[in-house]
């Protein structure tokens, strides 16, 4: 931080001053170095995001929207498409029913095409399926995968995981095909653990019941939140008359409100993110699982999940003179200088903007949230010992 | 009335041959049935791995072998001099007294100092003898100065000399010289090698972060990004740079790792924030705080899939002339960075390459190219993050405080590695391949054993026995002195373990709750169980009856016979 601009804040409030104090003293840290401090911090030296559309057809684009957004917006903070696993049906785009060929748009505005110029779509169409879902993330590939479609996370990485889709209770569909359960996901990220390969892991779900998909999951390190709870649906946002369909959900839309107020230097913590979900506006109860978390939300950047801000240490010369053989042991030594991770500015919280009319169009779901799965076993078994006994009367009649 | 009889006697045993025949073929295939939706599940050897994890069936050791020489000039001269076989002695009760002192844990490094031949001491300080070229055998060469001091020369070499010359004096400075060398190598191990869970979190804090993980190759990828066309920049000479300079520590690493090496320019690469301005000096500067931000992720194509080894980068960026100079510094009167560059924990490394704005104005020949003479300093740069990347010790930079006299070690050419520290990196790598592919195995151990669904073909198996085979011999070689062999069978042991963990067949069972498993068998089973266990239990009530009937029946028979 610049001292003109020290002095700037200094005269303006003194509600700031308390805050300049704490720059400076972390000031005084960085100089020792970020490894030292790196034991409250999240020490991670890359970052993976893990985006996945389980839906498909025309008139599923709003998940497809979801994922899209999701992709820019980690784009902008900085993940680079080496590290983005991106799943999506990508079928909207050119759909012959897009009025609006070769676009998709999250917002009835139509100012950003999120299918623009660059967008690397890793497993698409029918490879989104549970199986190379799983796969990826326990890295368990075949051999001749490409480097694109693996996640080659080490045990400093931290992963965003996003999946959007239609769900129920302790299931997400994967394009009307199959469905993981949450079971699966648990599995699976225990093995990832096993296998260290992530140092934290933000898992993030938007669809019905999202909240139940993530009561399986037994791994340390992991925070979750999703969109709605048991028995809850979650809604779309808003759609746009010229494409005919719902653009966007409640649940994203509200999240990426928030992120597009980020950027790589912002101190906005998971905190700041969870403290916005409204039940007014989402129609829906988020959650939030920290239990298998040990860091204070608080202190949790947004940047560590949805950015790759590295760490990075400066280096210095050690030796003045270049020419170094054995005859001439030039031994200067100078410390490396170590940096931290750039100042804070303080995150504006994030305000709501009056939206577009809010329609409702109804994320539906499987089965009848009312009734129990056991029942649907008893059921079952009630018609089928009805059937056997059918079949009894039948041979004994003749 | 007696055909009528007979003729029932066939029904029944007809009847009853049917019921037989269904019920035989049931009862056959129900093994069969079990057999074909059993998960088939090789056994793993879970007793050795168990075992291995503690460190029970071999406990990894390094042995390191000093040979001592002493002056022969001095020791010619009088008479009570200390001699070699004194030092020696002396030496290994210090070593015990010391690992008393510890706790009575043996050191991993075991030292062993050997009483060698003495050397002649000529005026030059050259020494005839050739250098050990055995990883592990060093040489340490004493004689008496003015002021004690060592020099450890970069073949495995050490120069000692000692003020007063006595042996306890003698002994003290090889202690202290060999603490420097040996010592933070010795905690390094003692922390990986510790199967503690509690150490996992002092681990992560140290170096390690910077360190890439070990891999039998990786892929150096060097990049020209140049800031837009009118800096003049077209072509550069990273081929000659590459083997003037980075051909030594490639040739040297070769026994721990080999290398890819791939190039690229790319023009048109800008900034994705604007650097700001010192106005006083002329120059832009970059603060430390928009250093994370320097690679610009979204446009920069820097991934590379020509081969799946892990990557690690190395930029050049050429600023464009209305940014340029462009020097990374704190503030405007700060002073700025001496090599304008910095490291990205395990990604790489980036550098600024100023382009003086006289050439392009015209005065020199090429101004195009950027000559192997421009890419010395920054070559120099990347040849030092290379090292802490691939975790090569530097030991003048680890041993600086603690010693009571000056150590100066000596470097070899153009920064790679010295034969000490590549032994250091051999055992340090050695033993970090042991204990990261035993994790492998145990926590696919651990895997197979709490998810009762998963698939374990007999190639898991085999990889697993295979792996701790490699892991045995390695940990054999260690115990040997033999470096080299080590770390290529610890390397085999953790390509096993990791080619069994991640086998594509492991996944093979997703989870199937058992509701779902009823569901699936009720309407095939119960329809036809029904009237199986019906039939059943008429054909048993029928013949009860029948013996009750019996006798009576046969009886009549004989009567009317």
């Amino acid at each position: 931080m610049k001292p003109t601009s020290i002095l700037k804040y200094f005269a303006a409030s003194i509600c700031i001053a308390t805050t300049l104090a704490i720059s400076v003293t972390t000031n005084k840290d960085d100089v020792e170095g970020f490894f030292a401090k790196n034991k409250s911090k999240s020490g991670h030296t890359n970052n993976w995001a893990v985006l996945v559309c389980t839906s498909r057809f025309w008139f599923n684009y709003r998940h497809i929207a979801n994922t899209l957004s999701m992709y820019r917006t980690v784009k902008r903070l900085g993940i680079p498409d080496s590290n983005i696993i991106m799943m999506l049906a990508d079928d909207v785009a050119c759909n012959s029913r897009n009025i609006f060929p070769a676009t998709v748009y999250n917002n009835r505005g139509r100012h950003l095409d999120l299918y623009g110029e660059n967008v690397e779509v890793d497993y698409r169409g029918y490879e989104v399926t549970v199986e190379n879902f799983i796969r990826l993330l326990t890295g368990r590939v075949a051999k001749e995968t490409p480097r694109s479609k693996r996640l080659l996370t080490d045990d400093q990485s931290n992963i965003l995981i996003f999946m959007t889709g239609h769900g129920g209770e302790e299931f997400l569909k994967f394009q009307d095909a199959e469905e993981i359960s949450a079971h699966d996901l648990g599995d699976a990220f225990q093995q990832m653990y096993e296998k260290k390969r992530y140092n934290e892991i933000l898992f993030m779900i938007d669809t019905c019941q999202a909240n139940t998909m993530y009561s399986k999951i037994h791994s340390p390190n992991i925070v979750a939140t999703g969109s709605s709870k048991l028995n809850e649906s979650s809604y779309s946002h808003h759609d746009d008359p010229d494409i005919g369909v719902a653009v966007i959900d409640r649940f994203t839309y509200y999240v990426l409100e928030v992120l597009e107020k980020v950027n790589m230097q912002s101190k906005a913590t998971l905190k700041d993110l969870f403290d916005t979900y409204d039940y007014n506006l989402l129609q829906s109860t988020p959650g939030v699982r920290s239990d298998l978390f040990f860091r204070p939300l608080d202190e949790v950047l947004l940047t560590d999940f949805f950015g790759n801000v590295q760490n990075v240490e400066l280096t210095e010369s050690k030796e003045v003179n270049n020419s170094l053989t054995e005859t001439d042991p030039a031994l200067i030594d100078s410390e490396p200088m170590f940096i931290e991770d750039p100042q804070a500015e303080i995150a504006s919280s994030p305000k709501q903007s009056a939206s577009w009319i809010q329609e409702q169009s109804h994320t539906f779901e499987i089965g009848n949230p009312d009734q129990s799965q056991t029942w649907r076993y008893v059921a079952f078994a009630v018609l089928s010992v009805a059937m056997g006994s059918a079949l009894i009367a039948g041979s004994s009649l003749v | 009335m007696a055909a009528d009889r007979n003729s029932m006697a066939a029904n029944d045993k007809t009847r009853r041959m049917v019921i037989l025949s269904v019920w035989a073929v049931v009862l056959l295939g129900l093994p069969l049935w079990w057999n074909t939706t059993r998960v088939y599940r090789a056994e793993l050897p879970y007793e050795s791995i168990k075992k291995w994890k503690q460190w029970e069936t071999c406990q990894p050791k390094f042995p390191i072998r000093v040979n001592l020489h002493l002056s022969e000039a001095e020791q010619q001269q009088n008479g009570n001099n200390p001699t070699s076989s004194d030092v020696t002695q002396g030496l290994i009760r210090r070593v015990q007294e010391l690992n008393t002192a510890h706790g009575g844990k043996g050191s991993l490094l075991a030292i062993e100092f050997i009483a060698s031949e003495p050397w002649a001491r000529s005026s030059d300080k050259g020494i005839t003898d050739p250098a050990s070229v055995i990883p592990g055998t060093y040489d340490f060469y004493i004689s008496p100065s003015n002021v004690t001091h060592a020099s450890i020369r970069s073949q495995r070499q050490g120069f000692i000399e000692v003020q007063t010359w006595n042996t306890e004096n003698i002994i003290d400075a090889i202690v202290e010289a060999s603490d420097a060398v040996f010592g933070s190598e010795e905690k390094t191990i003692r922390q990986l090698l510790d199967t503690n869970e509690d150490s996992h979190g002092v681990r992560k804090v140290q170096d390690q972060l910077k360190t890439v993980k070990y891999a039998p190759g990786y892929q150096l990828t060097f990049s020209l990004f140049s800031g837009d066309a009118s800096n003049g920049v077209r072509e550069w000479k990273m081929q000659e740079v590459i083997h003037a300079y980075l051909a030594p520590f490639i040739k040297t690493m070769s026994t721990v790792s080999k290398f890819t090496i791939e190039s690229q320019i790319q023009h048109y690469a800008s900034l994705a924030f604007t650097p700001q301005m010192d106005h006083g000096l002329q120059e832009h500067y970059l603060t430390p705080d928009a250093l994370p931000n320097f690679i610009n992720a979204a446009e920069w194509s820097l991934a590379s899939t020509v081969s799946s080894l892990p990557s690690l980068n190395f930029l050049t960026y050429v600023p464009k002339p209305s940014e340029t100079p462009l020097v990374i510094k704190t503030g405007p009167s700060a002073p700025k960075s001496s090599t304008n560059s910095f490291l990205i924990p395990r990604w790489g490394g980036v550098a600024i390459l100023n382009r003086n704005t006289d050439r392009i104005n015209g005065t020199e020949e090429h101004p195009e190219l950027i000559t192997v003479k421009d890419l010395e300093p920054v070559m120099r740069v990347f040849l030092t993050q290379l090292r802490d990347l691939m975790g090569v010790t530097d030991l003048s930079m680890t041993t600086q405080s603690s010693s009571s006299f000056p150590i100066i070690f000596h470097k070899a050419l153009n920064e790679a590695p010295t034969t000490w520290e590549l032994d250091n990196l051999l055992r340090r790598r050695s033993a970090e391949n042991l204990v990261d592919s035993l994790a492998t195995i145990s926590s696919l151990a651990q895997l197979v054993r709490d998810t009762p669904n998963m698939v374990v073909l007999d190639h898991i198996q085999k990889d697993v026995t295979e792996a701790l085979q490699d892991i045995g011999r390695s940990c054999e070689h260690l115990s040997r002195q033999e470096y080299v062999e080590a770390l290529a069978a610890s390397r085999d042991g953790l390509v096993k373990s990791e080619t069994a963990f991640f086998d594509p067949t492991m996944v093979s069972m997703l989870y199937f709750p058992d509701e779902h498993k009823y569901a699936i068998y009720m309407p095939l089973f119960v329809p036809i169980s029904v009237p199986l266990l019906m039939s059943l239990l008429r054909e048993v009530k029928r013949l009860k009856e029948k013996k009750k009937q019996g006798p009576a029946g046969e009886g009549q028979v004989q009567s009317q016979s």
